[in-house]
């Protein structure tokens, strides 16, 4: 974790030890797979097909995708050569910059595709449209926390 | 920005890889460097030219906007 946010504030992090957090991520992914398919057991029956359904595959595609996250962080950490490449490609400055402007970027475009959701859905479902806007506020107020946050910090 | 970057890994008779791992970053990027893609931050600047033994200014070529 504290790796992870030196990499967010731009500063030089171990990243053998970065390897190491993401091996663990991929056993709490891996874990949060059996809590999704252990909720759709105590549901079965009682709140519909479409919920049991989301949370048995959503919970194998997380438990699938945990394993490959741990397997493959784990054999990076044996491979020296391999995880030099890595770590150069990773701290690579245009190669952040490139994820940093494609985050934004979806962002800015997701963010003009749930504002013409939210218009669509006032006049077809309202309750729609209210979980909508509240995503859209949701993620306003992170935009600004993490403003405040790096204004701080930088 | 253009630089002289391809001009003096050329006559160290160096690969874009080579050059690469030397600074610390991906071929790619050195790649977008000498096309002018790309603008080099501070620190890599720096690692460039303290590289090739030479100022900032000598290898990435500065144009002033005129007013």
């Amino acid at each position: 974790m504290r790796e992870w946010l030196k990499a967010m504030h731009g500063e030089d992090y171990d990243y053998r030890k970065m390897v190491k957090g993401r091996v663990l991520l991929g056993k709490v992914y891996m874990g949060l797979g059996v809590l999704e398919i252990l909720v759709m057991g105590l549901l079965c029956g009682r709140s519909g097909e479409f919920a049991e359904n989301f949370y048995l595959y959503s919970g194998i595609a997380i438990i699938v995708c945990g394993f490959l996250i741990a397997r493959k962080n784990r054999k990076l950490l044996s491979f020296q050569q391999e995880l030099s490449k890595m770590e150069i490609r990773e701290k690579d400055e245009r190669f952040r910059s490139i994820g940093t402007r494609s985050w934004a970027m979806a962002g800015y475009v997701m963010m003009l595709g749930l504002y013409g959701a939210i218009l669509v859905f006032v006049a077809v479902d309202g309750q729609v449209a209210r979980t909508l806007l509240l995503v859209m506020l949701a993620f306003w107020i992170l935009v600004l926390a993490f403003q405040i946050y790096f204004r701080k910090t930088m | 920005m253009k630089t002289r970057i391809q001009e003096l890994r050329k006559q160290r008779k160096m690969s874009q890889e080579e050059l690469a791992e030397a600074v610390g970053v991906t071929r790619q990027t050195i790649t977008s460097l000498e096309c002018g893609k790309y603008v080099a931050s501070l620190p890599l600047a720096h690692k460039i030219a303290r590289f090739f033994g030479m100022s900032i200014e000598e290898i990435f070529l500065f144009e002033e906007e005129e007013s």
